[in-house]
């Protein structure tokens, strides 16, 4: 019995979870702070655990696949799985992002430098017949 | 035959100048590029107060693999053919420079690396970076068959083909000892050779020791990566 009234309630906590998740995602994609692409990635990843924590049967059945013996702690490392992945992916995106910046400001200094040349060639041209 | 003085400089406003009428005097025929990683100090003004030599102005600090390879890029874009590069806190004497440029040209090597340790009775550093610098050495001599004493002097020249190969996958941040990495397994002709150094005559060192100590890992854990998958550009 001790067993069920566990399970309860994580499926209970884990509802809740995701409902305050998803709250929080609507709000943050409403106040332009995340992009789509990125809530829906947590979306699948607290769906994925919702599914499981509220149909039990399939709860019991990765546990004993996995042999772990309380369904409960399958549950929370279908959980610590799924925030793996997204860390593992999200290292990825800012990888690619900085490889991506790096470009950008090297592109910048040296069109900054050409414009300089540029700007001092004018200056001196525009000099010269004064000089004369 | 151009050639390019790439000097990378992050808040260097002490040394920077002295350190272009040196190699003014030096290398006569060498355009001078200094890259300003986004200094906090004087060294932009500066810079902008010297006729006759070019600079980037970079928008953020990148690091000392960044302003390399922005280095690299406008060397690239501009059409030289060799390229010196000395740092801006002073320590790489213009009068060694020369001897680097004769070697990469005269001597049809792709990179020459200017060692402290290849002079005898040298010593420039702490213990930690000794200790560190040891480790690279042999390091290099147990995956590339071939030792470099000095894998983290960054006073070096390169042939212009050398530099269109490293450009292309570049180390953001302590680049030296991966760079001799790639060009050895590049199958590019790397030598070491001696050179005198200077102390630092103003300001202060980027790396600290506990940076000492995230280097040597971080390069270790890189080459290790990069040996593994057989890191070639």
């Amino acid at each position: 019995m001790n067993h069920i009234y566990y399970l309860t309630r994580v499926q209970f906590f884990s509802v809740l979870g995701a409902a305050l998740l998803l709250a929080t995602l609507i709000w943050l994609i409403r106040r332009k702070k995340l992009l789509v692409e990125y809530a829906i990635l947590w979306l699948a990843i607290f769906g994925i655990f919702t599914g499981i924590a509220v149909f039990g049967g399939l709860l019991d059945r990765i546990s004993s696949f996995f042999g772990i013996l309380y369904p409960p702690a399958a549950l929370f490392i279908v959980l610590i799985a799924g925030v793996f992945l997204l860390l593992l992916y999200f290292s990825v995106v800012i990888s690619e992002l900085k490889r991506k910046l790096n470009d950008l400001a090297v592109h910048n200094a040296l069109l900054d430098e050409r414009l300089r040349s540029i700007e001092g060639e004018k200056g001196r041209d525009a000099a010269a017949p004064a000089a004369d | 035959m151009r050639l390019l003085a790439l000097v990378p400089a992050y808040n260097e406003e002490g040394n920077i100048e002295k350190l272009i009428d040196g190699i003014r005097a030096e290398l006569p025929g060498a355009d001078i590029l200094v890259v300003n990683d986004c200094s906090t100090d004087g060294t932009g003004s500066i810079l902008s107060s010297i006729g006759g030599i070019r600079f980037l102005d970079m928008p953020f600090n990148m690091g000392i693999g960044g302003a390399i390879l922005s280095g690299f890029t406008y060397f690239l874009e501009n059409g030289y053919d060799t390229l010196v590069r000395l740092d801006g806190d002073g320590q790489h004497p213009p009068s060694e420079a020369a001897k680097l440029v004769s070697v990469v040209r005269e001597e049809g090597v792709d990179a020459v690396v200017g060692s402290r340790y290849l002079v005898s009775g040298a010593a420039y550093s702490s213990r930690t970076r000794m200790l560190g610098i040891k480790l690279l050495s042999h390091l290099s001599f147990v995956i590339l068959g071939k030792r470099f004493t000095d894998n983290t002097s960054g006073f070096r020249a390169y042939r212009r083909r050398a530099v269109d190969y490293v450009v292309k996958d570049y180390p953001s941040d302590y680049p030296e000892p991966e760079e001799i990495y790639l060009l050895t397994r590049g199958g590019f002709k790397v030598k070491e050779v001696p050179v005198t150094m200077r102390s630092r005559e103003a300001g202060v060192s980027s790396i600290g020791t506990l940076n000492t100590i995230y280097y040597l890992v971080k390069v270790l854990l890189t080459i290790f990566i990069k040996y593994m998958i057989g890191g070639k550009n």
